[in-house]
This record gives structure tokens, sequence and C-alpha cells, in this order.
């Protein structure tokens, strides 16, 4: 059962990381995967 | 016989080159700039932000707000938490977070040590889901990132030496807001907490950890220990930097599989395929 738990698991997580980085678009102005955001830090 | 000295230089030295690694943008140093390019958009799995001008990626818990604020699925963000967790359940907790790193430094000081009941531990769920998750859907601001003390030490602190050199891209940033000295307030207390508990932060507080976690329990790599060996002598528990007692709290989703435990003949590293 555990194996199976790890299969399942190991599966959805791979799929979510496939799509998700298909998903993303990197360009200069705005990067879905990160923001580059020094105000994040409260000095904004 | 407890032995481990040597996996723990093992692990201090693998920490220490994830932390020059990740943060090995030295072209910042002279020109008081940071990294934009991008490699920004690669999760780090580990606390380990963003902002900090010598970092070349970007922090998971950072990047889950983003999607949140955004208005999208994270599924680039869970699934790389995921994929990573459902190998090895919190390793990179114990083996390649600065933050944790720090902690653990900052307890050899000769302070006053004390436990937390066990209760605490589950307030980081409170920040994952209230603060990182909740209230950046509300605000859609990156709440926790602005509240983060490893954000403040890696990022906030570099961010004024910047501003002190009169860096063009700290231009408008002003040190003297409520929020950033709130933030330096929480990092003190944050330091002197660890001086006297073990990884205060990644056992009360840490979302990613909170996550990490989870995966614990449905990892590939797990503990395993023998019980017919053990004679719950606590030297495993001693010897445990999230203050866990390995020989009965061995799939704890507080353990960070620092594999400090193993020096004990009892306790051995196990696979769910069964023992190696």
């Amino acid at each position: 059962m555990k194996k199976v738990t790890f299969a399942v698991f190991l599966v959805l997580f791979v799929l979510f990381t496939v799509f998700g980085l298909r998903s993303l678009q990197f360009d200069e102005t705005q990067s879905n995967g990160a923001i580059i955001c020094i105000s994040c830090i409260g000095v904004g | 016989m407890f032995k481990g000295a040597r996996l723990h230089r093992v692990r201090r030295a693998v920490q220490s080159a994830f932390l020059l690694i990740t943060n090995s943008y030295y072209a910042a140093i002279p020109a008081a700039s940071f990294y934009q390019g991008p490699l920004k958009g690669a999760c780090i799995p580990a606390l380990h932000c963003y902002a900090c001008p010598l970092a070349w990626g970007s922090c998971p818990i950072g990047s889950l707000q983003h999607f949140v604020i955004v208005r999208q699925f994270p599924l680039y963000v869970l699934g790389l938490i995921g994929a990573l967790g459902i190998f090895v359940g919190r390793f990179a907790c114990g083996w390649f977070c600065p933050f944790g790193w720090f902690q653990e430094f900052v307890y050899k000081l000769r302070l006053p040590k004390f436990s937390a009941p066990n209760w605490v531990r589950h307030l980081k769920f409170v920040w994952l889901g209230a603060v990182v998750l909740g209230i950046a859907w509300w605000t859609q601001e990156p709440w926790f990132c602005k509240l983060c003390p490893a954000g403040t030490l890696e990022a906030g602190l570099p961010w004024l030496g910047w501003a002190a050199r009169g860096s063009d891209y700290a231009e408008g940033m002003n040190f003297l807001t409520w929020l950033f000295q709130f933030k330096i307030v929480l990092l003190v207390c944050l330091v002197l907490l660890a001086g006297m508990m073990k990884r205060p932060f990644c056992r009360f507080a840490c979302p990613l950890g909170a996550m990490f976690g989870l995966t614990n329990k449905v990892s590939m790599l797990r503990l395993n220990v023998n019980k017919e060996t053990c004679t719950e002598c606590g030297l495993c528990a001693r010897t445990c930097p999230m203050d866990l007692k390995p020989h009965t709290d061995v799939g704890s989703i507080d353990c960070i599989r620092c594999y400090a435990c193993t020096g004990c003949d009892s306790i051995k590293v196990g696979t769910v395929f069964g023992k190696p």
C-alpha cells in the first residue's frame, strides 16, 4: 500500500511540474515563475 | 555505540556548499546590483530569498504567493516541492536550507536552553494557510515575504548595505518604514529564540517546512527503528536538531532527514520498498 501511495504521488507531482512548466511564460517584464520584487522585502 | 560525527561534517559541508552555490551572483557585489536573469524563475528548494542580491533562483514560498496573487493554480511550485519531497521527504530542510543552517549555528551560543510544547509545531500550518495563501489572496501582496526573517537576513540587510553604498537599484527604498523596522525586530527575536531553542522557525513557522513535512509520510526514503535493539537511552533525541525523539517520532513531519540519529545502530535509513 505504501508503494502504491508513493507511486501515485510521484506521478501526480511529476505531472504538476511538467504542466506547470509548460504554462509558464517568461518575459522581460513579468515572469510567471517568480517576480523580481524588491518591495517584497518591505522597503518599497 | 553512537557515531555520527562524520555525517554531521558532511551535512555541514553540503549546507555551506548549497548556500554558496545558490547565492553565487558575485557580480552583484562590486556593482551593488542584483541578478535579474531568467534563472530567477527556478525555485530553489529552501527558504532562499530571491531578493538577496547574490541569489539567482527564487524561493518556493515567494513563488507560491505570486501564483496566488495572479490567481493561477501553483502547479509548478507544488510539483517541484512534491517531486523532491516524495523521494526524500523534508531532506531539503536538513541539508540545503541556509536559514536552517543559520539557526543551528546560532544555537551554539551560550544561552539558556528551552524546549517548547508540542502543539506549537502546528502553528506552521497556520502560517501556510492563513498568511502565505489566505492573506496573499485577500490583499494581493506577498505578506509572508514582507515579514519573513530569512528575507530580512538574506535580502533586507544586504539591500540596506547597497543603499548605504549609493546603489542606483536602491534608489527610492525607505528603510525607515514601520514594516522594515518591524522585520528587524522579528529577526532579532528569532535569533534570540534560535539561541535558546533548536530551529524555532523550522519547527513553528516555516510554511515550506510544513509542505515538505507532509511528504515525510509518503516519501521513498524513511527511517526505521529496530525496537528490539533500541534501549531508549535518549542519545538520538539529544542529537536531533529538531528536538524530536527519533526512536518514537521516526515518521514525524518535523524530521528534517539530517540522519544524525543514524549514528545509533538501532536507527537506519530505509526505503518504501523495504530494508536496503
